[in-house]
């Protein structure tokens, strides 16, 4: 037994009041309404006893809308499902709540307790005698002038996450060629397909004004190489096609008499642009608000991205539906470290 | 997209916004697609066949027969649900929670 | 004294396992353990019973979902999407909405709840940092709490990815836009997220093993280490009389605290079945399975990401630049990595902040009045500011179409207010404190103002006062009001420079910055003096026949010519 036995609480105790104002010590007892009416006690007893009777009730619910609610196939009776299992359920948990709640507020006894404190911190014999016995330990694991087997220990555990993690971590990341990033479906010929109804367009049906989103031709589960993935190469590939009046557009190359295509991959962090306002002819991604000048080159006018959107150079071929004329001058999408090496 | 995913309207720049469509005419939502109202770009029959704008109708329309998860706070998203967690969600327990450190009378 | 069945049952039960585990112990230890008593102590109860939810709800849910990328064709009772090509996690999350009894129950229940865990933890945080709650011994628990707040960022991110939606795609898709704008590695780690290209087929599968596994083992974890902390410290409490640093003054945990906590678990309970009973949330079947292509406007992350979301958009773009042919984002850097760093930081190292600032090296068990720490209670004022600036901000198309506003103004607005609004905020919140300091000086100084004047014989007008009882007086003088601390000088006595002056140097500039700007509490010579004058008023009225206490006014004290009488400095 330690000899430090008195209470150690007193060392906590730390008064700032000033000379003269001492600790009045805990407010008097205010008995409640149930502690001396025996009325009132019997009627706190009653709610109490209703409450956990409402819970029962719940459960006894959520039974019978178990039966007699199935989901069905219209709004409303999933709705209804939904509804009278929960209300059920609800009832069933608050009613054990606020019945227990109130059990302990008005019938437990609620006369306040005390108890002491003590610090933290360990007795300094005990401190010693932890000190005394690591002491004693590591004397004993021969350790001491031993740096061989302290360097090899250090040396083995430091090594020990290597070949946790270098497998780990060098799977995970498939085959790390990041230089994908770089190109998309899109080549010289590609034919324009709307997205995702996959059909051609032909230049003369876009009519100024007009908004179309498009895929490239190839990008159908029937078409697609084994080896391409579906969605990975639609994350890259989309377009937005949009038609202003000639004279609006600030340059002209990549367009066909008015008729352009930019990447629908934000250059900010990378969500789809699709919100076009004919008017004004800004385009507007809604993750961010990045704004970008469809007749100026897909520019950036407002917003966090910096960069414009690259654009999908495009004319028609001989039947006079729109294709592309090569793919992507640049990678699409979000800016990352090699971008432009 | 610019009207939102339940057709409950959308911001666009500069105090310009794309309003909702829940409570508008089928016929004047057809109008609207084909011709191009103000900001809105035209979809002509090339790019979403009459099937297709149909379809659209079809779905707004389907968002009239309410929600199937219970009262739909105004369709606005996340947003709307973490407003809401925190007003009735927070509040009621914080209330509750007075309520059990309170002493009882 | 025959015993019941019941009682030779419960013996019978305690000597079986005392004898094979000593268990006596613990329970004379534990079962009268003495918490405090207050409203805003179950708020981290909130936060614990929302996870006994999630819990229980995601163990229904993880029977029905499929964590699958592979795609299919829908063929439930949904129409809208009858035929629709998705994945088999969309597909799975229909069938638990629409046909699974109690499955759109259970995903709101769900969902409703992780909200909630989230607010809870904010709210009780607040209350730990307001109070000083954190300060030694606590400031390991500190931390565990704040890893637990950033780990429910990471079990709300993965979960409600997990149905493969547009809305959370396109979240899933700006992570990696964020992760790809991150130097020299970016790339590779956009790799290692996803598998290979975006979306490639393994994030789902990925995402539900860490939502699922990885993320609440950690939480159970560290709530165990966090509960145990408490137990461990003892629960702080609230100053008053016969409150200190050494003692617990409450209620036994048998019966009060097992039937107020255990109550309040199963109202917790009971209020997120409701909400998901009766209000939608989530209906992915409106934003669809996920495509590359589609997005909405009203595109916005789950609440406790909206902090990102707002720094992502109010970030002007043009700080973006190519060095040496190298790509470095800072628009996309400083929102989503550096201002989330720093905020994070501060809020981590807080409790040691503080602890270097005032040098005081004792345990606190007694919480403070967050009027009596200014600096403290400004600061947290200013950080939830810019905080919820930014939140706002991650919605301001919402506010552009409810308040019809333009939608740049508004971004306008916010990247002026991010910087205005704390500061400001810092100030008029410092500024009210210590004028609630000061109010309290008054009242220990002169009492209560009972709206009564007197008019003495001699023509004095006097204002009566109400003097405070002895618990009201102790409250508002028992607290400690460090200043900011001493440092030795520059040179010593032979004028040579004292090495480690200038870290000494910022700790006091530190110290200043919390404790400079201070009211100095009630001396007991300031008491003396106004107990003497309260003396000196009670004598004067006694002698004119009138009670010493307050009286009822039977005129309006409109009359202000007196409010000048009362002392005023």
């Amino acid at each position: 037994m330690s000899t430090n036995d008195t209470p150690r609480h007193d060392e906590l105790v730390v008064t700032h009041a000033p000379e003269g104002v001492v600790d009045p010590g805990l407010p008097p007892h205010q008995p409640r309404l149930g502690d001396t009416d025996p009325k009132a006690s019997k009627r706190s007893e009653r709610i109490v006893a209703a409450l956990f009777g409402l819970s029962v009730l719940g459960s006894i619910g959520v039974v019978v809308a178990y039966f007699a609610f199935p989901p069905g196939e219209s709004v409303s009776s999933i709705q209804q499902s939904n509804m009278f299992l929960g209300l059920g359920l609800a009832f069933c948990f608050a009613g054990i709540g606020f019945g227990a709640v109130h059990w302990a507020k008005s019938i437990m006894n609620d006369h306040e307790k005390v108890e002491e404190r003590h610090p933290q911190r360990s007795s300094d014999e005990d401190r010693a005698a932890a000190v005394e016995v690591l002491k004693e330990g590591a004397a004993d694991s021969g350790i001491a002038r031993r740096s061989a087997l302290k360097g090899g220990l250090i040396t083995a555990l430091a090594l020990l996450p290597l070949p946790v993690a270098l497998p780990l971590i060098g799977n995970v990341g498939a085959d790390w060629d990041v230089s994908k990033f770089r190109h998309t479906m899109w080549r010289r010929g590609t034919r324009l397909m709307t997205d995702p109804t996959y059909r051609p367009i032909r230049a003369a049906d876009v009519t100024i004004g007009s908004v179309v989103h498009v895929i490239p031709e190839g990008l159908h589960h029937d078409e697609l190489e084994s080896d391409q993935s579906f969605m990975d190469e639609k994350a890259k590939a989309v377009v937005l096609l949009v038609r202003l009046d000639e004279r609006d557009l600030k340059h002209t190359e990549g367009s066909y008499h008015g008729i352009v295509a930019f990447s629908k991959i934000c250059t900010h962090v990378g969500c789809p642009v699709a919100l076009y306002e004919q008017q004004t002819h800004h385009l507007l991604c809604p993750c961010h608000q990045s704004t970008f000048d469809v007749a100026d080159g897909a520019k950036v006018v407002f917003g966090p991205a910096k960069r414009a959107l690259p654009q999908l150079p495009i004319t028609v071929d001989d039947e006079g539906y729109l294709i592309a004329t090569d793919d992507f001058s640049e990678p699409i999408g979000p800016s990352f470290w090699e971008r432009v090496k | 997209m610019c009207h939102a995913a339940s057709g409950a309207g959308g911001a666009l720049t500069q105090g310009k916004y794309a309003p909702s469509v829940l409570n508008t005419d089928p016929a004047a939502i057809y109008t609207a697609m084909a011709t191009g109202p103000q900001s809105m770009p035209v979809f002509n029959d090339m790019t979403l066949t009459p099937e297709e704008k149909r379809d659209i109708i079809a779905f707004i329309d389907a968002q009239k027969e309410g929600a199937p998860g219970g009262l739909d706070l105004g369709q606005i998203g996340p947003v709307g649900e973490g407003m809401w967690a925190f007003i009735v969600g927070m509040g009621l327990l914080i209330a509750c929670a007075v309520w059990i450190g309170a002493k009882s009378s | 004294m025959t015993t019941t069945r019941l009682e030779r049952a419960s013996a019978g039960t305690a000597d079986f396992l005392d004898q094979r585990t000593g268990i006596g112990v613990a329970v004379k230890n534990f079962a009268r353990k003495i918490f405090p008593d207050h409203w805003s102590f179950l708020l981290g109860e909130i936060a614990l019973f929302s996870f006994v939810v999630l819990l229980g709800s995601g163990i229904f849910l993880t029977m029905f979902f499929v964590p699958s990328m592979t795609e299919v064709h829908y063929e439930g009772p949904w129409a809208p999407m009858h035929g629709v090509e998705m994945s088999e996690a969309f597909a799975s999350t229909l069938r638990l909405s629409f046909e699974v009894r109690g499955g759109l129950l259970m995903r709101q229940i769900h969902h409703w709840a992780a909200l909630l865990f989230m607010a809870a933890i904010v709210v009780h945080m607040l209350r730990v940092f307001f109070t000083g709650a954190f300060r030694k011994p606590r400031e390991l628990n500190w931390v565990v709490g704040f890893t637990l707040l950033i780990l429910g960022l990471a079990a709300g991110f993965t979960g409600y990815s997990l149905p493969d939606d547009v809305l959370s795609g396109n979240g899933l898709r700006i992570t990696d836009g964020v992760v790809k704008a991150i130097p020299i590695i970016g790339s590779y780690m956009s790799y290692f997220v996803f598998g290979g290209e975006f979306p490639g087929t393994d994030i789902i599968p990925r995402l539900f093993t860490l939502h699922i596994l990885v993320v609440p083992g950690l939480i159970l974890a560290l709530i165990g280490l966090h509960l145990f902390l408490v137990v461990l410290h003892k629960h702080t409490q609230f100053p008053g009389s016969g409150r200190t640093d050494g003692n617990v003054v409450g209620f036994p945990l048998f019966p009060v605290y097992t039937a107020k906590a255990g109550g309040f678990a199963f109202i917790v309970f009971g209020l997120i079945t409701l909400m998901a009973a009766t209000i939608q949330i989530n209906p992915v079947w409106n934003y669809g399975p996920y495509d590359p292509s589609p997005v909405s406007a009203g595109a916005q992350p789950d609440w406790y990401m909206l902090f990102l979301e707002g720094s992502l958009r109010l970030m002007p773009g043009q700080t973006e630049y190519v060095i040496g042919g190298y790509t470095l984002s800072l628009n996309v850097l400083i929102p989503a990595v550096v201002i989330p760093g720093l905020l994070f930081t501060v809020l981590g190292a807080w409790p040691f902040l503080e602890a270097y600032a005032t040098g005081e090296k004792r345990e606190h068990h007694v919480l403070d009045r967050p009027r009596n720490a200014p600096t403290r209670t400004a600061a947290g004022v200013a950080i939830v500011t810019g905080f919820f600036i930014l939140v706002l901000a991650g919605a301001n198309d919402l506010i552009a179409t409810h308040f019809e506003m333009s939608l740049n103004d508004i971004t306008w607005a916010f990247r002026v207010l991010f910087f205005v609004a704390p500061v400001f905020a810092f100030w008029i919140t410092k500024r009210i404190c210590l004028g609630l300091q000061r109010r309290d000086r008054d009242l220990v100084l002169h009492g209560h103002e009972s709206a009564t004047i007197v008019r003495l014989a001699h023509g004095e007008y006097i204002e009566v006062h109400k003097p405070l009882d002895e618990h009201e007086l102790w409250l508002r003088v028992n607290y400690s009001s460090p200043r900011p601390i001493e440092i030795e000088p520059a040179e010593d006595s032979r004028g040579v420079r004292r090495k480690g002056y200038r870290a000494d140097r910022i700790r006091r500039r530190l110290s200043e910055f919390f404790y400079a700007d201070r009211i100095e509490p009630v001396s007991a010579e300031e008491l003396a003096a106004a107990r003497a004058h309260q003396a000196e008023h009670h004598a004067l009225l006694e002698g004119e026949g009138r009670h010493s206490a307050a009286i009822p006014a039977e005129e309006s004290t409109s009359t202000t010519v007196d409010v000048e009488a009362t002392s005023d400095r």
